[in-house]
């Protein structure tokens, strides 16, 4: 199987500013990937690249196996729910599924009718006055009847209240748990992607930090703490994502395929959050399979 | 698609589509009436003192307004459908929704404009003509077709404009990716281009005529008094549904007289006139019997050279400058369609990636990627070769 999403040293500039560079990437198909990133790190910039709404400065992007070239039979096989969840606020409900069924040749008439019915959405309601809950579900439902291979979602809960976000969320599982479907979801909450994704990307300024499977991750990294020392003497297997040393103690962050025998060391389990955040500090050291060096700095 | 451009052109359509009703309700009724007491002074026949200034002087507040309706149609429609067409979807970011079906970008663009498009055309060119229908009468006894404010505002040539203004408003709309700076954009543009093709273009489409005409006292000659003493001067001679450009005195041998040797020529014809002793305005010599001799001694020597565009330019004038104008539309539409679609991604060099030292911090505006542009990459020329 292809993968969902491949980039190889992917750039993309805007005037002289570098939103994404030398970003090098391979997604598994059928995954729920969760991008995590802070605000301008590149995760907007990518997940458009991927849907072919703009294009690289350099490098390459592929999604499912095919180059991102803009053309009908590939723009068929994705489907995208934007930031923010734009749709034409003077069309009503209804007119944006004959909008889908018109722009798209495998839509799903059934499943959009059915979503709607489920949404309790009123079909003449023009969505410039539907709440915003009900219009990022109305995106999710536009995006998913074209029923895509790949559904790419960016920031689709941030600017929604708690209750709107899980039942988001909750229809979001549903459909991937019916359809074989891989799915990239951008967001800065990651507490909304632990539940979520069993895949995980970090961007940090314009390049990825972290990537790989969300259970690998959390089984190779520890939060050790026991009496002060430099980091630099630790086993070479062990690699510090993030310190901190008071006067006597030391607490580090590693990453480590082996377990850690020192019995001067606390050992303790992480949360996905907790190791994200430590690779988004701005001093962190990239760990993306190892292999992404970070340029120019 | 073709339901997708119909419903987001509906509502401005209609909108469209009900002032036109009223408008051609307002020129039918109206023209019909200046027919009938265009048909009671006897028509072309009409006594030049009384009924030729009853049609004249007929509705003549309506026809001040249905002359710049004419002219800015074309501008409206350019800013109001075109302008919009791309520049809304880039403002609002929807273009992220209707971009992201299964259809390209050119597709979807070439739908939109072919319905907007041929509306366009289709409105300036019935507006056109009611508008040269109810002008008819006029025109038939003002006999001044090819002069620019008319040529302009008849015909088929509205066509052309709104054409052009429509294409010209969504390759606006495209560049500067907002509505309102696009529309006046659209507007700025528009205008400058008309006034240059008229005064700049129209007159070289076609090769002028010349006429030599003699002098002929009350056709626009008269005295003037120049640097050089007194001289004749020459206006523009009426030619019946002509355009005249250009106007010379000349010789016999068709030579441009200056002002100092028409001077001399009078001075040396009519003394009383142009004399040492004459003063302008003054003096005997400038009666209008003592004028008229003078001007037909003066005519044996100096005829009048004018370079005009005959009456039977019109249409192929009309013909030509609608073409020019649909022709610039295409090439805007095209030019547009061409940047909005995709190229292929440009593959770096091995190693390239690393030259890039100038790289500002990616971090420091947040959230800046979303409206950053994403149509126009002045660095990426090369051309898609994208499927159906």
């Amino acid at each position: 199987m292809s993968a969902a999403l491949a980039t190889r040293r992917l750039g993309k500039r805007f005037g002289r500013r570098w939103a994404l560079s030398g970003c090098t990437l391979q997604v598994p198909a059928g995954r729920v990937v969760g991008l995590v990133g802070s605000n301008g790190a590149g995760k907007t910039t990518l997940l458009h690249l991927a849907v072919g709404l703009d294009e690289p400065s350099e490098g390459t992007i592929a999604v499912l196996g095919e180059e991102v070239a803009g053309a009908s039979s590939q723009l068929s096989r994705v489907g995208f729910v934007a930031q923010d969840t734009p749709l034409y606020p003077a069309l009503s409900v209804e007119d944006h599924l004959r909008l889908g069924a018109a722009l798209n040749p495998g839509w799903d008439a059934t499943l959009a009718r059915d979503r709607v019915r489920q949404l309790a959405l009123d079909p003449r309601q023009r969505a410039g006055t539907l709440s915003g809950g009900q219009r990022a579900q109305l995106a999710l439902t536009l995006a998913t009847a074209k029923r895509p291979e790949l559904l790419v979602l960016d920031e689709p809960v941030a600017s929604l209240d708690p209750l709107a976000r899980r039942e988001f969320l909750r229809s979001l599982m549903e459909f991937t748990a019916e359809h074989a479907v891989s799915v990239v979801l951008s967001s800065h909450l990651i507490a909304d992607l632990e539940r979520l994704c069993d895949y995980l990307v970090l961007l940090a300024e314009g390049q990825v930090q972290l990537a790989g499977d969300a259970d690998e991750l959390l089984a190779s990294h520890r939060r050790i703490s026991g009496p002060r020392r430099d980091s630099a003497r630790l086993p070479a297997n062990q690699q510090v994502v993030e310190e901190s040393h008071t006067e006597r103690q030391s607490t580090l962050l590693v990453r480590t395929d082996e377990p850690i025998i020192d019995p001067a060391w606390e050992v303790a389990e992480v949360s996905l959050e907790d190791i994200v955040l430590a690779y988004m500090r701005p001093d962190a050291r990239p760990a993306a399979d190892g292999k992404a060096p970070k340029a120019g700095r | 698609m073709t339901w997708v451009a119909w419903r987001q052109f509906r509502t401005p359509a209609l909108v469209t589509l009900g002032l036109f009703v009223a408008f051609a309700l307002l020129v039918l009724l109206t023209g019909l009436h200046l027919r009938d007491v265009y048909n009671s002074v006897g028509g072309a026949h009409c006594d030049a003192r009384g009924g030729c200034t009853a049609v004249a002087g007929h509705d003549k507040a309506l026809a001040q307004v249905l002359q710049p309706a004419l002219l800015v149609l074309p501008a409206l429609l350019g800013m109001f459908w075109g302008a919009p067409l791309l520049a809304r979807e880039l403002e609002s970011g929807t273009y992220r929704l209707a971009w992201t079906q299964s259809v390209t970008r050119r597709r979807w663009l070439l739908v939109k404009v072919a319905l907007g498009g041929a509306a366009a055309l289709a409105v300036a060119g019935l507006a056109s003509w009611l508008v040269s229908w109810w002008y008819a009468p006029l025109d038939h006894l003002n006999r001044i077709s090819l002069e620019p404010t008319h040529f302009s505002e008849r015909g088929i040539v509205a066509i052309g404009y709104a054409g052009f203004a429509f294409a010209l408003g969504v390759a606006a709309g495209a560049l500067l990716r907002r509505t309102l700076p696009a529309m006046i954009a659209t507007l700025l543009g528009f205008v400058a281009t008309r006034l240059a093709v008229t005064y700049l273009v129209r007159p070289h489409l076609l090769a002028a005529r010349h006429a030599l005409l003699p002098l002929t006292f009350g056709q626009g000659v008269g005295l003037l008094a120049g640097p050089e003493g007194i001289t004749i001067y020459a206006g523009a001679p009426t030619i019946p549904n002509a355009w005249v450009l250009s106007t010379k005195l000349v010789d016999h041998a068709h030579h441009t007289l200056g002002s100092s040797q028409l001077h001399d020529l009078l001075a040396r014809t009519c003394p009383t006139i142009a004399g040492p002793d004459a003063q302008y305005g003054k003096g005997p010599g400038f009666g209008g019997s003592a004028f008229e001799s003078c001007l037909h001694a003066v005519s044996r020597h100096v005829q009048l050279l004018v370079a005009y565009q005959p009456p039977s330019h019109y249409w192929p004038l009309q013909a030509l400058e609608t073409a020019i104008f649909l022709a610039a539309a295409a090439a805007l539409i095209g030019a547009t369609a061409w940047r909005l679609g995709r190229r292929p991604a440009p593959r770096p060099a091995v190693g390239e990636s690393s030259q890039r030292a100038e790289r500002p911090d990616a971090a420091s505006e947040p959230g800046a990627e979303i409206d950053a542009p994403l149509v126009l990459l002045p660095d990426e020329r090369r051309r898609a070769d994208e499927g159906s």
